[in-house]
């Protein structure tokens, strides 16, 4: 019985059914010169694996390392960027498993519902006294809004979109809430609303690891580090517009 | 995926240098796949691994195809691997690996790819033909050639032993 090359490199690797791997077994025994060629075979893997896994001794040139890992940053930037914001919240609110029931996502063009102490507005976030103050007030101290409400810009960040977005606290007598509102095509759009407590008086939410319920997010859609406060006044002191700043 | 790919790069690699014959080759087929795996992206359905073979593969044939120099690396001196073997036995090693190098560049693209995949990554046979988007018939029959040819070749020209 003649065992054809395609048969018995197919036992070799076991990958034969069952009654044809008994058969070839059964031949071995006999068949010393199919014994051979069964084991010449064997030895040819073993001579390839040998030779070409000595590349695996071989540091990778790093000129070559340096390429793919500035291959790699590169796409992981841009990829990122290539989700709209909301995308990437809901990205990030999927991964860390957070409960939903507080965290409200209102980014996207043409919502104009405004979360805000008293309610929903129908006025478009872009044109409340909210925004009105993130435009032109630092981070790191309170502001009365004509309600009674106090805005505490909390920090300014660059997302990876190249906007500009603030984090900041509401609080009035009834109700408090952290926010995210980034600043697309010269308006400000509110993009998240934490509700943190009952109002006033109540401490704010702090996660875990210390820091804001929002912190998370900021996390997944920063673009290097928040605003110095210079680089914030100077963002103000334009407008956000940053042609105007580098020049 | 970035991590799933830094992890995959040494199999990459080894998969390149059994294609090309040269470490040098490997590394740019390497970079080549990185790049096109990077700018291309992975299918929804395809696991990382599998598609980087594919796109590895696809790479080295287009390539081969288009500069037709590959197949004749290990013949030239300029592209031989000293620096890839040391120790005791730098000249017998080096001749091992030129012949084999040659053996391997006498086999068609399509049967060097699977006897890459299966003799040297170790793939199964399954994942192999969902790679090459081949038949499973069709790897055992190529392996079966690949290996008979190459197992010809390496009898015709036995080990040598450390003088």
């Amino acid at each position: 019985m003649t065992i054809s090359d395609e048969k018995l490199s197919s036992f070799l690797n076991g990958s034969l059914p069952e009654d044809e791997m008994a058969t070839i077994r059964t031949l071995l025994n006999s068949d010393e010169g199919l014994m051979k060629r069964l084991e010449q075979m064997s030895q040819t893997d073993e001579i390839l694996i040998k030779a070409y896994s000595k590349i695996d001794d071989l540091p990778l040139p790093s000129d070559l390392q340096a390429r793919i890992d500035a291959s790699l940053h590169y796409t992981n930037k841009s990829s990122r960027s290539k989700l709209s914001l909301i995308d990437q919240l809901h990205l990030f609110l999927k991964q860390h498993a957070v409960a939903a029931t507080s965290l409200a996502l209102v980014a996207g063009i043409g919502v104009t519902q405004v979360l805000t102490t008293e309610g929903v507005s129908n006025v478009p976030f872009g044109q409340t006294e909210i925004a009105s103050v993130l435009e032109a007030s630092v981070s790191g101290q309170p502001y009365e809004l004509t309600d009674g409400t106090t805005l505490a810009p909390r920090l300014t960040f660059t997302n990876v979109d190249g906007n500009y977005c603030r984090q900041f606290n509401l609080a009035s007598d009834t109700t408090a809430s952290q926010n995210i509102a980034c600043r697309n095509e010269n308006e400000w759009q509110l993009v998240a609303t934490f509700y943190s407590g009952t109002g006033i008086g109540e401490a704010p939410y702090q996660t875990a690891s210390g820091g804001t319920a929002l912190d998370f997010i900021i996390d997944g859609i920063i673009s290097g580090g928040p605003l110095s406060k210079d680089e914030e006044s100077i963002a103000i002191g334009s407008k956000w517009n940053k042609s105007i700043q580098q020049q | 995926m970035q991590k799933e790919m830094i992890a995959l790069l040494p199999a990459i690699r080894r998969f390149a240098y059994s294609l090309t014959g040269s470490v040098h080759d490997a590394d740019d087929l390497l970079q080549s796949t990185v790049e096109r795996v990077l700018a291309k992206g992975v299918p929804d359905d395809v696991d990382l691994k599998k598609w980087m073979f594919r796109v590895c593969k696809n790479i080295f044939i287009d390539d081969y195809r288009a500069r037709k120099v590959r197949l004749k690396a290990a013949e030239q001196p300029e592209l031989r691997e000293a620096s890839v073997v040391d120790g005791e036995s730098i000249v017998q090693a080096h001749i091992r690996l030129k012949e084999v190098h040659a053996a391997m560049a006498e086999l068609p693209d399509d049967q060097r790819t699977v006897i890459s995949m299966v003799a040297i990554q170790g793939l199964p046979f399954k994942e192999v033909a969902e790679i090459l988007e081949i038949p499973l018939g069709t790897v055992m029959s190529r392996l079966g050639r690949a290996r008979a040819f190459l197992t010809s070749r390496f009898k015709q020209q036995p080990e040598r032993s450390p003088a």
